[in-house]
């Protein structure tokens, strides 16, 4: 340690101090202290430069040879006085406790004890730094420690105000303090003036290191360079408390996780009605597989941390009065609402609003989309619904416009098809598609269009055209030459159908 | 040589005055003895003031004054007759004839009440008494000090009982002494084991009424508002403080006696210079370092009034001078400084006094006052 010596300010700000009362000259605390000097009594105080003489015997506050020890230390440019006893001084001490600059400190701890810690203090700081690691160790190396624990531990250790924020900084243990300059990014041991003192914020680094998932704030009332080295040890001794207790909650939500994964993936597969087992099992997980389920998915970019994610959903869905049952998948959340009997559209339209503003509410789900199903009866309902969601949901990742949200309702699922075609993605395959059919004579695209529209009918194209029907079938024969498709199969057919739509429909 | 020296009447303010500063804050109501005496010596002649060397060397001299609690003394003052009883048992426990008697103690009430118990036996005072100042105790009496034996000691209570202790050594002398004092009715009167008159120089401290005399007389001669400072060295001192008491404290734990803490803050310098009493002022710190104590002289003097303030007189907001003036050099010797220095009064700290001590005849004043009494 090279850092400066502390002050008596510093020195009464340390845990072990709170019982030591300045009784005068409280503004002459911020002098360097070098050296703890222990007399037995009053009458054998020999002070010298940069100390603090510590009085064993006790004395009364009225005792004159406080004044003189004063004085004394004055003269050999002590640092204080510390006695036994907390008893106010005469008004005269007081008065002359400022007048020489020297403070008059008192407690009712051993006096001992407290000169040991602080000539060991002085000393060797990192002794001192040493032992209160290793309690701090001790404290919170047991499993299971949770944050609101470990807050309680570090404060009591450090005497210190400290608190603990989630990534986000939402409060999770603790009081926290406003601390200004405090970011939640990037994910690195941050440390802000703070009044007199500083305020360190101390992260558990997220699995991605990018950001954090929880920040342990703790607040130093004394800027002392030396203790805020050891309550940087401390910090680092709780944030690996804090990772274990993280990592312990996560492999609990994994395996359930994994077990409602399970669970699902059977329901989705299912065909007919489902064995007593599968019923038991899904009963277990507080699934009921009877009544009307109305499914949503919400998609998420790969990055997203979709199991530490699933509590923080829940209870937003929960908030919007939605109860639902959720499953991490692996591009997100499957989800839905069992309801008793069909519902009414009203009833649909809570759910389905309530998960739209969930989706805009919640900031990891800025970039999400979600696709909601229609409502399906009984269990084979959960795969249908479900199933309809995730095409949804496929379907508005690619919509902007409509905030990357799509329902299925009864009349819009063919309007949702057709607006398919109109996507990124689809588009420029369509293009493709037809590409071979561009700048070769005889509008070759427009009778592909026309001839599929009257459903591969050559005289009804020709009547539609204004051209002799052997143009026509001469014009298909090229179409089919040029695209290498047989329009005798309905996929085929299909496609090309969709691509003209798009493609002319743009122009 | 000196010769006797007749005060008048006209001098009993400026005994009562030097006798006060003498008490340091302590020794008892002294204008209460200025007083009797006057009424005891309404229409005579003041007892003679003589130096020892004017007896013959064997001329038996006998101590005498009051001890005990002087509040007590006030409400049932002596009537006169407490001294003879006094002296004369002595006088015949010891088969002597006493020349002259002295003071115990010249500061306080006893300073003046020496003259009042020789004008009721019709003799003559000795300048000279076994303090030079007001101190506490038995033991702190100078021909204790000097070795000599305080018994046969006889005590007479205003109430009317007398007792003569002998054969016992000087504490037994000081427990028996307060053992009587509650059946006395709080004082009593006190007379010693005669010394003999070539003793005084060596067993007692001589001079001390002309002192007190002379102190008294400088004093009331100054004016009542002037510079303190110059007060001080016109006393032979020096000026510690002259400013407003900021606080009185006062501790009744540890003995009989009260003690306390007096705190002045100087109106020039606001430096604190506190003062430690126990019946006396005793020793003075300015912003915590000591600069006067026993057997060195502090005295409280009020800047308004002029008159020395006593221990048991002085509280916050009084104006006062703090003064040091130079202690009797009989007690500054090796082996009785132990007796009044400060330990002497649990106050641990070696003594803190001026360069020079009082001794009788360099007191430029007192010489001039001799000079006046050869001249008579």
């Amino acid at each position: 340690m090279t850092a400066r010596p502390p002050t008596l300010a510093d020195v009464c700000a340390r845990p072990a101090w709170t019982g030591v009362a300045a009784l005068a000259g409280a503004e002459h605390l911020h002098r360097p202290l070098t050296e703890v000097v222990v007399a037995r009594d009053l009458d054998a105080v020999r002070p010298a430069a940069g100390a603090l003489i510590a009085v064993l015997t006790p004395v009364t506050g009225a005792d004159w040879r406080i004044d003189a020890a004063l004085r004394r230390l004055a003269d050999a440019g002590a640092c204080g006085l510390l006695v036994s006893g907390r008893a106010a001084p005469l008004r005269a001490t007081a008065i002359l406790a400022d007048r020489v600059g020297i403070p008059l400190l008192g407690t009712d701890d051993d006096i001992v004890a407290l000169a040991v810690g602080l000539r060991e203090l002085l000393s060797a700081p990192e002794m001192d730094r040493a032992r209160l690691l290793v309690r701090a160790h001790e404290a919170l190396s047991r499993r299971g420690t949770t944050p609101k624990e470990v807050a309680a531990t570090v404060a009591a250790l450090l005497g210190a105000r400290v608190w603990i924020l989630s990534g986000e900084g939402a409060t999770l243990a603790g009081d926290p303090v406003e601390v200004e300059g405090f970011r939640t990014a990037p994910p690195m041991v941050q440390r802000h003036p703070h009044g007199r003192g500083v305020a360190l914020f101390a992260p558990v680094p997220a699995h991605d290191a990018d950001h954090a998932d929880l920040w342990m704030g703790v607040l130093l009332d004394q800027n002392d360079a030396a203790w805020e080295e050891t309550a940087r040890g401390v910090a680092a001794v709780a944030t690996m408390a804090l990772r274990c207790w993280r990592a312990d909650r996560r492999v609990e939500i994994e395996r359930d996780a994994r077990l409602r994964a399970t669970v699902l993936g059977e329901l989705l597969r299912l065909d007919g009605e489902p064995s007593a087992e599968l019923r038991n099992r899904a009963g277990d997980l507080g699934w009921r597989l009877g009544g009307w389920h109305l499914g949503f998915h919400i998609g998420v970019p790969d990055g997203v941390d979709v199991l530490g994610s699933t509590a923080e959903l829940l209870s937003a869905l929960e908030a919007e009065g939605i109860q639902a049952t959720l499953v991490e998948r692996h591009d997100g959340w499957s989800g839905w609402v069992t309801l008793g009997s069909e519902p009414a559209p009203d009833a649909v339209g809570t759910v389905v609003n309530g998960v739209r503003r969930t989706q805009r509410r919640l900031a990891r789900l800025a970039s999400s989309h979600v696709g909601i199903g229609r409502a399906h009866a009984g269990p084979a309902g959960i795969s249908a619904t479900l199933g309809e969601a995730a095409d949804a949901a496929r379907l508005a990742a690619n919509r902007r416009e409509v905030g990357r949200f799509l329902h299925i309702d009864r009349l819009g699922l063919a309007q949702l098809l057709l607006a398919w075609t109109r996507t990124d993605t689809f588009q420029p395959a369509a293009r493709d598609l037809l590409a071979p059919l561009s700048g070769q004579p005889g509008e070759l695209d427009r009778t592909l269009a026309a001839y599929l529209d009257a459903e591969s009918n050559l005289t009804e194209t020709a009547a539609v055209l204004g051209v002799h029907r052997n143009t026509v079938a001469a014009r298909i024969a090229r179409v089919e030459a040029l695209l290498g498709v047989d329009l005798g199969s309905a996929d085929e057919r299909l496609a090309l159908h969709l691509a003209c739509h798009t493609v002319l429909g743009d122009r | 040589m000196t010769s006797a020296l007749a005060p008048s009447h006209d001098d009993i303010a400026a005994l009562e005055r030097g006798s006060t500063l003498l008490g340091c804050g302590g020794g008892g109501p002294t204008p209460l003895a200025a007083s009797l005496l006057r009424r005891w010596t309404a229409g005579k002649a003041l007892p003679r003031l003589l130096d020892a060397a004017e007896l013959p060397p064997d001329a038996p001299v006998i101590a005498t004054g009051i001890v005990g609690a002087t509040a007590a003394l006030a409400e049932k003052p002596p009537g006169g007759a407490e001294f003879p009883a006094v002296v004369e048992a002595v006088a015949a426990a010891t088969r002597t004839r006493p020349h002259a008697v002295m003071g115990i103690e010249v500061g306080g009430v006893n300073g003046v009440m020496v003259f009042a118990a020789a004008a009721v036996l019709g003799l003559d005072v000795v300048d000279a008494d076994l303090m030079g100042r007001a101190l506490p105790r038995l033991d702190q009496l100078a021909s204790a000090a000097a070795g000599r034996p305080l018994a046969p000691v006889a005590l007479a209570g205003g109430s009317g009982p007398t007792a003569v202790f002998d054969g016992i050594d000087d504490r037994a002398t000081e427990r028996l002494a307060r053992s009587f004092l509650p059946e006395a009715g709080g004082w009593a009167s006190v007379a010693f084991a005669p010394l003999r008159a070539a003793d005084i120089a060596n067993a007692a401290i001589p001079g001390t009424v002309r002192r007190a005399l002379h102190l008294g007389r400088t004093h009331l001669a100054l004016p009542v508002a002037g510079d303190a400072r110059t007060a001080a060295r016109a006393l032979g001192g020096e000026l510690l403080c002259d400013g407003r008491v900021l606080e009185v404290v006062r501790h009744r734990t540890r003995r009989t006696f009260a003690q306390g803490t007096v705190t002045v803050v100087d109106d020039a310098a606001g430096a604190l210079t506190r003062v430690e009493m126990e019946n006396e002022y005793l020793l003075a710190l300015t912003d915590g370092t000591p600069v006067a104590s026993t057997p060195d002289l502090i005295c409280l003097v009020d800047r308004r009034t002029g008159s020395p303030v006593g221990c048991d007189q002085v509280r916050a907001g009084l104006d006062i001078a703090v003064l040091h003036l130079p202690g009797a050099a009989f007690w500054r010797h090796p082996d009785r400084i132990g007796r009044v220095g400060p330990r002497a009064f649990d106050l641990a700290h070696p003594p803190v006094l001026l360069d020079r001590p009082w001794t009788g005849g360099s007191d430029p004043a007192d010489r001039a006052g001799r000079a006046a009494g050869a001249a008579r």
